[in-house]
C-alpha cells in the first residue's frame, strides 16, 4: 500500500521530468540549428542575392519570397475569415447552417497539407493558370490562404463571442443598427482575438513547404510580379538539403526560418497582454 | 396631476416559443410621470417593459400580439423604424454595463450613432447628458479616463447619461439598483426624481419599498398579468384587490 | 411563516386595547357608582386610576411607532396599526372624563348643604341610583356599555357591535337633552344653584363626549377595514 503522499510525490516527479523532456528536446533543436546555421548569418546574408549556386551570397530573394507568398495568403484569408466569423456569430442562428460551416472549418483544418499542395496545384497552377501565371507566388499565397482559413475563422469567432451579450444590447437599445454595433462595439472587443489568430496565422503560412513545393522554383532571381514563380524560405531549404548544394546555406535559411517564427510568436504575446490591458473587461 | 397617457398598451400578449409569457395586459403610462411595475419573480414585468421598446425583438422565438400606442401610433406596426424607436425610448439595464472607451465616448455614443460629428456639439451634449445624470460634478476633469474606472454607482449614472444624450421621451429602468448600495441606490432615486420633470419614467423593480418611494403610479404583475394598477398611495394603502395586498405585506407564498 | 414578528406585533398591540378598554370601562362605571352613591373614596380611586391608563396608552403608542419603523407595515397592516393609536388616544380621554366626572362628587358634597332641600330633592333624583327619573345613571349605563363594545368592535372588525354603537348614539343625545332640559327647569325655579346645575350639565357633557369618542372609535374601524371612513 503506498501511501497517498508518495503516490503524490511520483506523479509530480514524473510530470516535472516531462516538462523537463520537452523544454530539453526544444532547446536541443534550437541549439542545434543555431550552432550550425551561425556560421553562415551575418546582415549581406539576409539582404544579397545569392551567387555561384547559392554557394556564396545572401538568401535575399527566399525572404521577400516567403514575404510576398504570407501577404497573398492573408489578403484572401484574412477578410474572407473574419466576413465568416462575422456571419456565423451576428447573423447566423444556432441550426444546421451554421453547424455544417463549422464542420466544414474543422475538416479543412485536418487536411493534409500536401493534399492541400495537390489541390492548389490542380485549380490555381492548371486550372485557372490564366489568372493567377501558373506556378507563381500568387497561386502559392492563395494555397496557403486557403489552409489558414479555418484558424481564422475559429479564432475570430471565439473573439467575437467573447464580446459580452449586455453591450451589444446597450448598443441597440441606444438606437443602433446591427451593423453600427458589430463596427463599433463587437469588432473593436475582438480585436485581440482577430489579431492574435491572424499573426498565429502568419506563422504557420511562413513556415509551411508541402502545399507550396509544386509551384515554386528555386529562382536566385527575384520575380517580376505576383505571377512570376519565386522561392520561399521554406522551400528553398528543401532543396537546399536534398541536392545537397549547400548544407551551410541551408541551416542559415531554417535559423532565419526559426527566428522569423520566434519573433512572430513573441509579437503575439505582447499584442496580447497590451490589448487585454486596454480592453479590461471586468 | 393627471396627465395625458403617453404610452398605451392593448392586448398584449407574448409568447416566448410556445411558452406564453405575458398574458393580455392593458395599461397606461402617464406622461412625465413615474410608473412603477412590480411583482415577484418572473411575473413577466421585465418582458412586458422591453416590449415598449422593442429590445424583445433582438429574441429568437418572441411572438407578440396586440398593440403598444406611443403618442397614439402602434410601434409594432410595419412601418416603424426601430431605430427612432430606440432614440425615443431609451433603456437603463439592471447591471451597468459601460463600453470599454472613454467616458467622453461613452456618452458621445448614441449622438455619433445618429450621425452626428461636430465636435463642439458632441462635447455640449455631452456635458448636459452629465449634468442631466447627476454625475458631471465628478467626472468633468477626467472625460478621457476609462469608464470602466467608475464605481458601480458612477457606472451606472453614466449609463443613464448615455442614454439621455439621445434625447429620449420616455426613459425604461430595469431594475436599476439591485447591483448597487444603499447609497448609491439614493442618487439613483433623487435623480429619478429630477428626470420626472422632463421625462416620462418607467421603472421595474422587485424592492417595493423603492416603488413605493419614487413613482406616481405602480402596477402589480403576476404570472404574466398586469393584475392591478393605480395611483402608488393607493396601492400601497389601500390595494384592492387580495393578491396584491398579499405581495406588499410580505405574505406571499 | 412570513411576517411572523409583525403578526405578533399586531396581536399584542391589539390585546392592549382590549385591556384598556376594560381599564377604561371600569374607570367609568366606578366614576357613575361613585356619583350616585357619593362615594368620596371610591372617586378617589377613579381618579388614581388614572395613572394605569395612561401608562397603558403610552405602552400602545410606542409599540405602533417602534413596529412601523423596524417593520415597514403597508396597506391593512399599516391601517390597523395607526387607527390602534387613534383608538387609544380615543380611549385615553375616555379615561380623562372619567376623572372628571368623579371629580364633580367632592363639588356636590361641598356644595349641596348649602342650596334648598327642594333643589337637592330635584337634582339629586337625577343621579340617584334609585327611582326613576335617574337619567343620569341612565346615560351613564348606556355609555359604558358604548364603551365596552368599542374597543372589541376594533379587534375582531365587528361591524355588528359598530351598528349598535352608532344606534346607542342617538339614545345618548336623547338622554342629553332630558337632562339639559329637566337642569334649566330646576335651575329657573331656583337660581340659587344654577352653578350647580351648570356643573351637573357638565357631568353629562362628559359622558355624552364618551359616547362621541366610541363612535369616532367605530369610524376609525371601518377606515382599517375598509379604506374609508364610512358605514360598513
Amino acid at each position: 500500500m503506498i501511501s497517498k503522499h508518495t503516490t503524490d510525490k511520483l506523479a509530480k516527479a514524473w510530470l516535472w521530468m516531462s516538462a523537463i523532456l520537452i523544454i530539453l528536446i526544444l532547446l536541443s533543436v534550437l541549439g542545434y540549428i543555431f550552432v550550425m546555421g551561425i556560421g553562415a548569418m551575418s546582415v549581406s546574408f539576409l539582404l544579397d542575392m545569392p551567387k555561384n549556386n547559392w554557394r556564396e551570397g545572401g538568401i535575399f530573394p527566399a525572404i521577400l519570397g516567403s514575404l510576398i507568398v504570407v501577404v497573398v495568403a492573408i489578403s484572401f484569408a484574412g477578410p474572407v475569415g473574419v466576413g465568416t466569423a462575422v456571419y456565423l456569430t451576428e447573423f447566423q442562428k444556432e441550426g444546421n447552417v451554421s453547424r455544417i460551416i463549422r464542420i466544414s472549418s474543422d475538416a479543412l483544418n485536418a487536411v493534409p497539407s500536401i493534399v492541400f499542395g495537390l489541390f492548389g496545384l490542380s485549380l490555381f497552377v492548371f486550372y485557372l493558370k490564366d489568372y493567377t501565371g501558373g506556378p507563381s507566388l500568387l497561386s502559392a499565397g492563395l494555397t496557403l490562404g486557403f489552409m489558414v482559413l479555418p484558424t481564422i475563422i475559429r479564432t475570430s469567432e471565439v473573439a467575437m463571442r467573447s464580446v459580452p451579450y449586455a453591450e451589444r444590447m446597450e448598443s441597440y437599445g441606444l438606437g443602433a443598427s446591427k451593423l453600427q454595433t458589430i463596427r463599433n462595439i463587437v469588432l473593436p472587443g475582438a480585436v485581440p482575438g482577430i489579431a492574435t489568430g491572424l499573426i498565429l496565422s502568419i506563422g504557420r503560412a511562413v513556415g509551411e513547404t508541402a502545399p507550396i513545393i509544386f509551384m515554386v522554383a528555386l529562382n536566385p532571381t527575384i520575380p517580376e510580379s505576383l505571377f512570376g514563380s519565386g522561392n520561399t524560405l521554406t522551400t528553398q531549404l528543401y532543396y537546399l538539403a536534398m541536392e545537397g548544394i549547400s548544407l551551410k546555406v541551408a541551416f542559415g535559411t531554417a535559423l532565419t526560418l526559426m527566428l522569423i517564427i520566434l519573433i512572430l510568436n513573441a509579437i503575439t504575446r505582447v499584442f496580447k497582454k497590451r490589448l487585454s490591458r486596454n480592453l479590461r473587461r471586468g | 396631476m393627471d396627465s395625458k397617457n403617453k404610452i398605451e398598451v392593448k392586448n398584449l400578449n407574448l409568447w416566448y416559443g410556445d411558452k406564453p409569457a405575458l398574458k393580455d395586459n392593458n395599461l397606461s403610462v402617464k406622461e412625465k410621470r413615474v410608473t412603477a411595475l412590480i411583482g415577484p419573480s418572473g411575473c413577466g414585468k421585465s418582458t412586458f417593459v422591453r416590449c415598449i421598446n422593442r429590445m424583445n425583438d433582438l429574441i429568437d422565438g418572441v411572438r407578440i400580439t396586440g398593440s403598444v400606442l406611443l403618442d397614439g401610433k402602434n410601434i409594432y406596426d410595419k412601418d416603424v423604424d426601430v431605430v427612432a424607436l430606440r432614440k425615443m425610448v431609451g433603456m437603463v439595464f439592471q447591471r451597468p454595463n459601460p463600453f470599454p472607451m472613454s467616458i467622453f465616448d461613452n456618452i458621445a455614443y448614441g449622438p455619433r450613432i445618429h450621425g452626428i460629428k461636430d465636435k463642439d456639439t458632441l462635447r455640449k451634449i455631452v456635458e448636459e447628458s452629465l449634468v442631466g445624470a447627476a454625475l458631471w460634478d465628478e467626472v468633468s476633469d477626467r472625460l478621457a479616463t476609462n469608464a470602466l474606472d467608475l464605481s458601480g454607482g458612477q457606472q451606472q449614472r453614466l449609463c443613464i447619461a448615455r442614454s439621455l444624450a439621445v434625447k429620449p421621451e420616455v426613459i425604461l429602468f430595469d431594475e436599476p439598483c439591485s447591483a448597487l448600495d444603499p447609497i448609491a441606490t439614493g442618487k439613483i432615486e433623487d435623480l429619478i426624481h429630477e428626470l420626472r420633470k422632463k421625462y416620462t419614467i418607467v421603472i421595474v423593480t422587485h424592492n417595493m419599498q423603492q416603488a413605493a418611494r419614487v413613482s406616481d403610479y405602480t402596477g402589480f404583475f403576476l404570472l404574466g398579468k398586469l393584475l392591478e394598477f393605480g395611483k402608488t398611495r393607493d396601492i400601497f394603502e389601500n390595494p384592492k384587490k387580495k393578491e396584491t395586498e398579499d405581495y406588499i405585506t410580505g405574505r406571499f407564498g | 411563516m412570513p411576517r411572523a414578528k409583525l403578526d405578533f406585533q399586531i396581536d399584542t398591540i391589539k390585546q392592549d386595547i382590549l385591556k384598556m378598554t376594560k381599564v377604561v370601562e371600569e374607570q367609568l362605571r366606578d366614576a357613575m357608582k361613585a356619583l350616585s352613591h357619593l362615594d368620596r373614596e371610591l372617586a378617589q380611586r377613579v381618579i388614581e386610576k388614572d395613572d394605569e391608563t395612561n401608562a397603558l396608552y403610552g405602552e400602545i403608542k410606542e409599540r405602533c411607532i417602534q413596529t412601523i419603523a423596524l417593520q415597514q407595515p403597508v396597506a391593512k397592516d399599516l391601517r390597523i396599526i395607526s387607527i390602534a393609536m387613534d383608538v387609544a388616544s380615543n380611549l385615553e380621554r375616555v379615561g380623562d372624563y372619567a376623572v372628571d366626572i368623579a371629580k364633580n362628587v367632592d363639588y356636590i358634597l361641598k356644595e349641596s348643604p348649602h342650596l334648598s332641600e327642594e333643589f337637592n330633592r330635584d337634582v339629586l333624583k337625577l343621579i340617584d341610583g334609585e327611582g326613576e327619573k335617574n337619567l343620569m345613571i341612565e346615560m351613564g349605563e348606556v355609555v359604558a356599555r358604548m364603551v365596552k363594545d368599542s374597543g372589541p368592535a376594533f379587534i375582531h372588525e365587528d361591524s355588528r357591535k359598530i351598528e349598535e354603537i352608532n344606534r346607542l348614539e342617538d339614545q345618548v343625545d336623547d338622554l342629553f337633552r332630558k337632562i339639559f332640559r329637566r337642569l334649566e327647569d330646576i335651575s329657573r325655579k331656583d337660581t340659587e344653584g344654577v352653578s350647580f346645575a351648570l356643573n351637573l350639565i357638565l357631568t353629562a357633557r362628559y359622558l355624552e363626549r364618551i359616547a362621541d369618542h366610541s363612535v369616532n372609535i367605530t369610524k376609525r374601524t371601518c377606515y382599517a377595514m375598509k379604506g374609508k371612513e364610512e358605514y360598513v
